[in-house]
């Protein structure tokens, strides 16, 4: 993000959309409990 | 003095009357306007071809005005000295000209930047707080089984490669940021 007045604002975005999909792996990947009505 | 109306089948020196024939094909300057299907950015290389050329005509001119000076009727003088207008407007629009161009390529790199940020948000999983939760994949990946492990590792080499082009050019604008640093910026003399 320090970076943006240097980089175009497609790859800002680009990175940022990358980091959310990281971390949506990560989540699914992490110890769970699959309870109903918790 | 010589009458003549058409200076250059009448003016009779062998020297100058190559210069004379290019002279009265001078290119007129005229206020062009874009074509359909013309852009911007080929409406003014063509304009600057054009001023170009009624330059490189009007160093001709010029020229034979210096080497037959002695030789012109007045039809000529009068015509020798529009052509030197000529090439002082032609001068003038090319410099307005290149202006216009530099301005329409900013124009359309930044219209190109605005559509890339545009398609990038578009594509954005966290578009709006409504969409979230509909985009979001929240399958349970079993890390638990050789499956799931396996699975995971796809997922990860999935990513990996879309960060591979993204990683390299973030790399350059660092680079970039690095070099203009190291070459433009003076540092306090123990400082590292």
């Amino acid at each position: 993000m320090k970076l943006y007045p240097f980089v175009r604002a497609s790859v800002v975005a680009s990175a940022l959309a990358l980091a959310l999909e990281a971390r949506v792996i990560d989540m699914r990947a992490s110890p769970y409990v699959r309870k109903k009505n918790i | 003095m010589r009458e003549n109306v058409n200076p250059v089948h009448v003016h009779d020196c062998p020297r100058c009357r190559y210069d004379l024939t290019a002279f009265a094909q001078f290119p007129r300057q005229s206020r062009r306007t874009i074509n359909a299907g013309e852009d911007t950015a080929t409406f003014y290389s063509n304009a600057i071809a054009a001023a170009l050329a009624a330059a490189a005509t009007s160093v001709k001119a010029a020229s034979h005005v210096e080497a037959c000076a002695g030789c012109l009727n007045d039809a000529e003088m009068v015509a020798v000295q529009a052509s030197a207008a000529e090439a002082v407007a032609a001068a003038r629009g090319l410099r307005k000209a290149r202006l216009r161009l530099r301005r329409a390529q900013a124009a359309a790199v930044a219209a190109a930047d605005a559509a890339a940020a545009a398609a990038a948000e578009a594509t954005c999983p966290a578009k709006s707080r409504d969409s979230q939760h509909a985009s979001f994949d929240v399958t349970p990946i079993p890390v638990e089984t050789a499956e799931g492990r396996a699975w995971y590792r796809r997922e990860q080499e999935a990513l990996w490669r879309k960060a591979t082009p993204l990683r390299a050019e973030l790399i350059a604008a660092y680079s970039a940021v690095l070099d203009f640093d190291q070459m433009h910026c003076t540092k306090p003399s123990g400082t590292r």
